[in-house]
């Protein structure tokens, strides 16, 4: 019996990997509710953390919010079209320095924790906006 | 200055005078610069079917709005060095604002000419 219950968990362990694999970051996420979620959090701590403020103050959050979902989902491979402009051009004339771009992926970080993202899918989303950097930093 | 001297000066200020600025020729409307997440005045006053031009003189994207009862306007995303010009085509004060940066108020009072 105990070896009948052992192949059932292999099996379904066996079948349940590949099914898995499959799934895009975006669906690892938590889909749109994952990543708003994460949005929402991450915003959350941008717009009080005195080393952004002079980023964030006189920001609309409500206009930023669905832009950065967008952008998150279109990165993870899921169902949305970002229709912003490229990243260069997007924090052009926004004169960031790496000081501030590391608050902001500290920040991220924070609000994928609180969150409950796992720190691998944490860090397979910090991997695909690693290239970034060289766009946003521009001091 | 002799009479041919002033002849030449009135001919050449004749000349000169399409290169003049707009605002310098006296046409109607008004032009506001979008400065440091700001309007670079507070207000403007127009006359009805008149534009006021909106410069963004930024580094970034702006993207102007008026939401009221008797005139709405939306603009798409303004490009830094863009220039757009906003038509008001009913009389009464309106509230210009930004949809990126909510601190961004113009106030425009567009007068008919006719009263």
């Amino acid at each position: 019996m105990s070896k009948f219950v052992l192949i059932i968990c292999f099996l379904a362990t066996a079948l349940s990997v590949p099914a898995r694999a499959a799934e895009t970051l975006y669906q690892q996420l938590g889909a749109k509710p994952g990543i708003t979620r994460i949005v929402d959090n991450a915003l959350t701590l941008y717009f009080t953390d005195p080393r952004l403020h002079d980023d964030f103050d006189n920001i609309n959050r409500d206009w930023l919010a669905p832009r950065f979902v967008a952008f998150i989902c279109h990165v993870t491979d899921g169902p949305c079209i970002y229709k912003g402009r490229p990243m260069a051009a997007a924090h052009k004339g926004l004169h960031i320095n790496q000081a501030r771009f590391n608050a902001v992926v500290e920040d991220l970080q924070i609000a994928m924790n609180q969150a409950g993202i796992p720190f691998r899918m944490q860090n397979r989303l910090l991997a695909r906006l690693a290239p970034m950097e060289r766009d946003i930093v521009t001091r | 200055m002799s009479p041919g001297n002033a002849r030449t000066a009135r001919r050449a200020a004749i000349l000169l005078t399409p290169v003049l600025p707009l605002a310098a020729m006296g046409v109607p409307g008004a032009t506001v610069q979008q400065i440091n997440r700001a309007f670079d005045v507070a207000s403007v006053r127009i006359g009805r079917g008149e534009a006021v031009h909106f410069s963004n003189n930024d580094e970034f994207d702006h993207e102007v709005y008026v939401d009221s009862p008797d005139f709405n306007y939306e603009s798409e995303e303004q490009s830094p060095g863009q220039t757009i010009a906003v038509t008001f085509t009913s009389a009464g004060t309106f509230q210009v604002k930004c949809h990126i940066h909510p601190k961004m108020h113009l106030r425009v009072e567009v007068v008919d000419p006719s009263r």
